[in-house]
């Protein structure tokens, strides 16, 4: 519908759903029907929050949609003042986001507080003034406003229809005269479409935390504050108002675009320029990267990546990121650089990656990408432990004025919004409780609308109906923002000129108001200081080899070794458990199938088991290729050039986004768009918007339908897992160390596992069985012998791993700290004179629970009843307690269930080996068995359930992991059978699977599961545990 | 000394049982006891046990596993008073009984042999008593109500005399099912003591290193050592009863059956005084309406069951009830002269129950259209008669509410002048009542002040002004 000719209008107070629980559509939404029905304008004023205007300026750019966006914010002072702040240019803006991140950082996460001081500093913002319907507060600001803003400040008309028009109406004519303030239409619109309404009463409640019915007059009584018609609006308020709209929305001229970032400039010493310090720190370098000396052809690519780097003004960012890195490699904090630009040369001599350049020359092309237009990747990992460190001296470089934290857009997901609505609409607490625990979300065929259905919430229903559909709407809205993992924004100047700053739940953090993509919208760049567990790790198994031999073992030091084949004989094995990346069950059933023998076999490896590649079917022609079985070819040159490292085969995100501008003309533009739509697909399904133009583009450029529709439909599978080459090739490196690792150092690799949890896939109790699987002795918690951590010792000559104190639940750290310090060296010899040592009694039991007395008290029920003893400590009884016998003796259940219930792990006995000396099932098999038995062959099997993943490309199969005392194994569940089955299926921690075994050629045994049955009470049952009978 | 002898009745399934005494939960229809704050099921009637419901379930999960269940809301002050009145009951046998609210009680029975005889023929009075009662229970003879009450606990009733029996089973009861603290409990289990037996083997000095002193007598009163001092029932000056409905119910009518009851408890209560009085006290609840209390009185002293019977029936009859009743109390007045207090009926009561009654009485002869009462708006719909919890009326919006509402709007016939509008209301989706109008102040022919509205391009009349 195009705007009436005579008729102009421009909303300038409109509220989206990022003013959370209150405006009930989105940014993008706004702008597009502001677009559609003819207004000139549209300001996007949140509450004290410009968090949505970055998605409403991106919906116009990308749309080319005919409509202004103006920035702006809607506050409220002590509940007597609200009025909407507009930015008219840049500085305008600045000023805004100053106010808006004083007020937010006078409050705790999520809410504001403004001052008056805050509203008298304004110079340059416009104010719409929305007048209350109290005359003597009218009066008072009315002269406040005149008094500080005049010719800046606009009364607001609202015309809500709803029976309070006249006296709103009244009062702003009396304004209008008595203080010669200028009036302007508005509708303050909370949704872009009457339909909204309801949606917006239940937020409303969900904000109240009451119900909609009981909301009562306080709801808002109709769907006024909407974008209306134009003609609507003509015939509901004076053309002149409706004028002065459009005047004030042309004053403002301010673009979002405008906004340019600002380097912190102290990076760069004085007497050089950005990219001369770059140079020569690259330069330096060189020197220790290569002390050989460089081939031309590296030397040529440096030079390409430097002249690049000039071109885009990207000096800073990589001066930002080296002097990070810098600071953690003087304090010897492990790192690892990653992302597409982390891979250059530049990064390699600067030292932000340990990818060698020289075994993978390959990757160097795919630097920054001009003709994609992405901005550069860098993220750069440090050892969880110590990432804090890190943050620290960013704060402490940079200030806390010019670095913030990247926000997360924390959405409703659908359990948060069937329960806040359900609770909205007066369903009870406890039935929305059942319903959400009876969903089987990994259901992909039968819908959670229809799985409802057998909850006892009848679609039939009329209230069951509204439930389905608002939950439906406001899955996906934004509920609050939260804090980026890692993501910093530093700048030259104070931060709040940029974009506003409001404080995190974590205290001593903040956060801007716009998250990645915002970010990436506008063109600044945010630098990732990422926390990972693997390095952690590694240094710490560093530190105990390091210690036994004088050669320095680290990451460049085992990637210069080049290539092992022993170490690549025991991943094509599969031995991996603990390992970086390659760890998990499915990278583990597709290591003997993929038989990585080399450093980019690896990369591939990465990257082959992930959403993408899978769902294109890209796994079985890549294997087939690569094992010779199916021929290499090209449909052209251009596909060639991009995907010949990958026999031909599609593996990575970069490879499709080079495809569809190779193959399907997509320009740099629109490729960057195709990838940031990949990113968000399963938030907004824009993806779509690109599949008609990559397969025309395709066939019309000869190539098969059916491989476009494949290619797109990779697309789809990176969505939301994006997982580029760039990315592949760092933790390629960090997979390798940790196999090797594991290979020549086992007992240093699990003991730096084991102190670096809670981390990786596997818990402390698979870890240590599979330590002992390596023959690798453990050792139990020791009052005399443990240390706070896990240690290597030496047991008769064998290296060994003494558990440390811990891991005992439920025992302090003061408590250890106390005990070690005041341990004699020939330890402990009574546990009164343990407990006459400043320690709860609360830790003294949880040490007893996890037996660690049984060198000085016996048994832990024998040190339990000496410990329970209060006389003993006093110093009278100390010396005088001859102990009466106490003879109770822990079985080998009771031992089992102590040491989980405090270990979470037991040294002596498996659930599944104590549970089977009680039950026994006819022909069953343990997991060490499994090779004897013939494929196809029925097969039984009991096991701990220790995973259960359910991945969206398995075509709905979920895949447990059953442990018994052997070993582990693989279970696959069709859809189906869950659904037969599905309280076993959802609920079982103890499970017998009856099924058939499938062996594939390469030897990799599943067990498809036909009948799951709930064992969980037999562990119950040995369990001597009583019950209260009434 | 000769050892005591106790027994313990534990009736573990009391709200279900009354619920089935007055008709409420049919015999063959699964029914639970619910507890609401814990959401925990903690009675099972036998049908529900055998569609797989079983105590300790959330209701969700019970509700799923059986789509006709009957629920039924525990309040442990019902329970306890359901108590009361088996204690009354069980009073006319024996003398010393102790109550365990909610739902033990405890009789001794060595000190009545000489009574009775023997201890069978105690059994077999209190046994006749309780099956009167129509209640399900378990029973076990012990040292002393600690020791019977464990074995109780077993859920497996038995009447054992024989101390090494008792011994035996004791022994192997698991510490948990002791009435000793969780932690102590807990202490215990840790230190690989399961059960009752190896704990009252431990000497009595280790345990008072590691124990308070409760500990200890309450292990003293166990083995029949000792007798902690207790309160005996003893029954109430004057008849009072807590019920709670199953259902919530709406006419009056139906309260019938649960007050039988109740007289009927009363009668034998009073029969035993050889008493009788002269009013009853019953106290509505309702769930969203304040309580209403009402009294029933006759001239003279009455105990009879079917005389008080008929006088409640016709009260009941003309009763109206402004919400569905959740629970009631019961009570009746002490035995009083007939020098009956005539004072006017309203003088003194100025309560819900006396507009009711006012209400009743103009609406008896005026007719029931001729009555209607203020109403206050809770939301926009100027039809609405929503309660709300929180305060949040406008006052403004008064001004545009019709002094009178028509039920049911009317369409407009004549063409009245509008003088205000329109109010747009869209309201109601939630609970069925969706409406979406246009609300104006007009005045008529007669120059009366109306208000109508717009649904749908139709126009009605909704009120008038004054």
């Amino acid at each position: 519908m195009a705007g009436m000719p005579d008729m102009r209008y421009a909303e300038l107070v409109c509220q989206s759903n990022f003013s959370f629980l209150t405006g009930a559509s989105s940014p993008e939404e706004l702008v597009t029907t502001a677009s559609f029905i003819g207004y000139e304008a549209l300001a996007i004023t949140d509450e004290c929050s410009v968090a949505g205007v970055v998605r409403a300026h991106s919906e116009i750019k990308r749309h080319n949609l005919p409509v202004k966006l103006i920035t702006g914010s809607l506050f409220t002072l002590s509940d007597t003042l609200t009025c909407v702040l507009l930015c008219p240019t840049k500085a305008a803006y600045s000023e805004l986001c100053r106010i808006i991140t004083n007020a937010r950082r006078r409050s705790p996460k999520g809410e504001y507080q403004l001052a008056e001081w805050d509203l008298k500093t304004i110079q340059h913002c416009l104010i719409i003034w929305l007048p209350d319907k109290d005359p003597e507060l009218n009066n008072h600001w009315a002269k406040w406003l005149l008094r500080h803003h005049q010719s800046r400040v606009w009364i607001g008309v609202q015309r809500r229809l709803d029976g309070y028009d006249h006296t709103r109406f009244a009062e702003y004519e009396r304004l209008h005269t008595d203080y010669a303030l200028p009036i302007t239409a508005c509708s303050h619109a909370l949704f872009h479409h009457n339909d909204r309404l309801a949606l917006q009463q239940v937020m409303h409640a969900i904000r109240k935390n009451t119900t909609v019915e009981k909301l009562g007059q306080s709801a808002i009584s109709n769907a006024e504050q909407s974008l209306r018609p134009l003609i609507k609006l003509k015939k509901l308020l004076p053309s002149k108002w409706l004028a002065e709209s459009v005047r004030i929305a042309s004053l403002c001229t301010f673009n979002l675009d405008e906004l340019r970032y600002q380097y912190p400039s102290e990076l760069v010493p004085d007497g050089y320029t950005a990219i001369s310090y770059l140079r020569e720190c690259v330069e330096a370098g060189i020197l220790r990267r290569f002390p050989e000396g460089i081939s031309p052809a590296i030397r040529a690519t440096i030079e390409k990546e430097l002249q690049l780097i000039e071109e885009q003004q990207y000096e800073y960012f990589f001066l930002t990121i080296f002097d990070i890195v810098q600071f953690a490699r003087d304090n010897r904090i492990l790192y690892q650089g990653r992302g597409s630009a982390a891979n250059s040369v530049v990064c390699y001599c600067l030292e932000i990656t340990a990818v060698d350049p020289r075994q993978i020359n390959v990757l160097f092309e795919r630097f920054i990408s001009k003709e994609r237009d992405e901005p550069p990747d860098i993220d750069v990992d440090f050892e969880h432990s110590r990432r804090e460190e890190v943050i620290q001296y960013i704060y402490s470089k940079y200030g806390r004025e010019r670095t913030a934290l990247a926000a997360t857009v924390i959405s409703f997901r659908f359990k948060s919004a069937f329960r806040e609505v359900g609770k909205a609409l007066g369903f009870a607490e406890s039935q929305l409780d059942y319903v959400i625990k009876n969903i089987n979300r990994r259901d992909r065929t039968v819908p959670w609308q229809t799985q409802i259905e057998n909850c006892g919430l009848s679609s039939a229903n009329s209230k069951v109906k509204q439930l389905i559909s608002l939950v439906e709407q406001i899955v996906g809205f934004p509920r609050h923002l939260s804090q980026h993992v890692g993501g910093f924004v530093i700048s030259a100047g104070p931060l709040y000129e940029l974009v506003p700053v409001e404080n995190a739940a974590m205290s001593e953090r903040t956060v801007i108001q716009w998250d990645k993509d915002d970010l990436e919208t506008l063109g600044l760049l945010k630098v990732d200081v990422l926390a990972l567990g693997m390095l952690t790790a590694i240094r710490k198994a560093f530190a105990l080899i390091n210690e036994q031999y004088p050669q320095e073992v680290s990451i460049p030091f085992i990637t210069r070794l080049g290539d092992d084949q022993q170490v690549y004989d025991m991943i094509c094995e599969a031995d991996t458990v603990g390992t970086f990346q390659i760890e998990s069950r499915a990278q583990m059933t597709m290591l003997p199938r993929l038989k990585p023998r080399c450093y980019y076999d690896l990369v591939v490896q990465i990257a082959i088991v992930r959403p993408g590649p899978i769902q294109g079917d890209m796994v079985h022609p890549y294997l087939l290729r690569r094992h010779g079985r199916e021929s290499v070819s090209y449909p052209s040159e251009e596909v060639k050039s991009v995907l010949s490292r990958t026999m031909g085969v599609p593996i990575f995100q970069e490879q499709v986004i080079q495809l569809a501008m190779v193959a399907a003309g997509f320009s740099g533009g629109e490729a960057d768009q195709l990838r940031r739509a990949m990113a968000s697909w399963k938030k907004d399904g824009r993806i779509y918007e690109f599949r008609d133009r990559l397969i025309k583009g395709m066939t019309g450029r000869g190539y098969s339908e059916s491989f476009a529709e494949q290619l797109f439909e990779q697309i789809k599978g990176f969505g939301g897992y994006g997982f580029p080459e760039s990315h592949s090739a760092s933790f390629a490196v960090l997979a390798y160390v940790s196999c090797w690792l594991k290979h020549y150092f086992p007992a240093e690799f699990y003991i730096s596992l084991l102190n670096s949890l809670p981390m990786g896939f596997y818990s402390a109790s698979q870890l240590i069985q599979d330590a002992r699987r390596h023959h690798i002795p453990v050792l139990p918690v020791c009052i005399n012998a443990s240390e706070a951590e896990h240690t290597l010792v030496f047991n008769n000559g064998d290296k060994a791993i003494r558990l440390g104190m811990n891991l005992v639940k439920n025992l302090s750290s003061e408590a250890i700290q106390t005990l070690l310090t005041n341990r004699p060296s020939v330890g402990f010899k009574t546990l009164d004179h343990i407990k006459q040592q400043a320690v709860s009694e609360k830790d003294l039991s949880a040490l007893a629970s996890a037996d660690a007395f049984s060198s000085i008290a016996g048994n832990r029920y024998q040190a339990r009843w000496q410990m329970m003893d209060r006389h003993t400590s006093l110093p009278l009884f100390s010396n005088s307690a001859e102990q009466l016998p106490f003879d109770f003796l822990p079985n080998d259940t009771d031992s089992l269930l102590e040491d989980y219930a405090s270990t979470s792990l037991s040294l002596k006995h498996h659930p599944i080996e104590v549970v089977l000396r009680k039950y026994t099932i006819k022909n069953l098999r343990l997991a060490n068995q499994l090779n004897e038995c013939d494929n196809r062959s029925v097969i039984h099997v009991i096991g701990c359930v220790t995973c259960r993943q359910s991945p969206g490309t398995a075509s709905g199969a979920t895949f447990f992991t059953l442990e018994d005392h052997t070993g582990n194994m693989n279970i696959v569940v069709w859809q189906n059978t869950a659904r037969h089955q599905q309280q076993a299926y959802l609920k079982a921690q103890l499970l017998q699977v009856d099924g058939i075994l499938e062996r594939s050629p390469e030897g990799v045994i599943h067990i498809i599961a036909g009948k799951l049955t709930d064992r969980t009470d037999w562990l119950d049952s040995i369990n001597v545990r009583s019950r209260d009978f009434h | 000394m000769a050892r005591q002898r106790w027994l313990c009745l534990h009736f573990f399934r009391l709200t279900l049982d009354n619920a089935k005494a007055n008709g409420s939960v049919p015999d063959q229809q699964p029914a639970v006891a619910y507890h609401q704050a814990s959401n925990n099921v903690l009675q099972v009637n036998s049908c529900a046990r055998k569609v797989g419901i079983e105590v300790g379930m959330g209701l969700a999960h019970a509700a799923a596993l059986c789509e006709n269940l009957t629920v039924i809301d525990y309040a442990e002050e019902i329970e306890h008073s359901q108590l009361r009145l088996l204690a009354a009951s069980l009073y006319q046998c024996a003398a010393e009984i102790s109550l365990q609210p909610p739902c033990r009680l405890f009789i001794r029975i060595d000190n009545l042999v000489r009574y009775y005889g023997d201890y069978q023929q105690i059994w077999l009075a209190i046994k006749n008593t309780l099956h009167h009662r129509e209640v399900n229970f378990v029973f076990a003879c012990g040292w002393s109500p600690e020791n019977a009450e464990a074995l109780a606990k077993r859920g497996q009733s038995s009447f054992l005399l024989c101390d090494k029996k008792i011994e035996n089973i004791l022994a192997a009861l698991p510490v948990q099912a002791l009435s000793i603290a969780d932690k102590h409990a807990n202490a215990l289990q840790r230190a690989g003591i399961r059960h009752a037996g190896e704990l009252l083997k431990l000497p009595p000095t280790e345990l008072g290193k590691r124990f308070d002193s409760e500990l200890l007598k309450y292990l003293f009163a166990l083995r029949g050592e000792s007798q902690p001092q207790r309160l005996f029932y003893h029954p109430p000056a004057n008849f009072s009863h807590s019920v709670l409905l199953t259902y919530e119910v709406e006419d009056a009518t139906r309260l019938q059956r649960y007050l039988d009851q109740c007289l009927r408890d009363m009668e034998l209560f009073l029969r035993l005084r050889n008493a009788g009085s002269q009013a009853i006290n019953i106290t509505l609840y309702f769930r969203e309406a304040p309580e209403m209390p009402i009294s029933v009185r006759k001239s003279d002293v009455r105990f009879s069951f079917s005389e008080w019977q008929q006088l409640i029936k016709l009260k009941l009859e003309t009763l109206e009830l402004p919400a569905p009743v959740t629970h009631f109390e019961f009570s009746s007045e002490k035995p009083r002269s007939y020098a009956a207090d005539t004072a006017d009926f309203f003088n003194s009561r100025k309560h819900l129950f006396a507009r009711q009654l006012l209400f009743g009485r103009l609406a008896a002869r005026l007719g029931e259209d001729a009555i209607s009462v203020p109403h206050t708006l809770q939301d926009h719909r100027f039809t609405s008669g929503v309660e709300s919890e929180s305060d949040n009326t406008q006052d403004n919006l008064e001004e545009f509410t019709p002094t009178y509402l028509l039920k049911h709007p009317q369409p407009l016939t004549d063409s009245p002048k509008i003088e205000f509008g329109p109010v747009r209301i869209e309201s109601g989706w939630w609970d069925g009542n969706k409406e979406k109008r246009d609300y104006f102040i007009g005045r008529n022919q007669h120059g009366q002040r109306i208000q109508i509205f717009r649904e749908n391009g139709n126009w009605f009349l909704n009120g008038w002004y004054a």
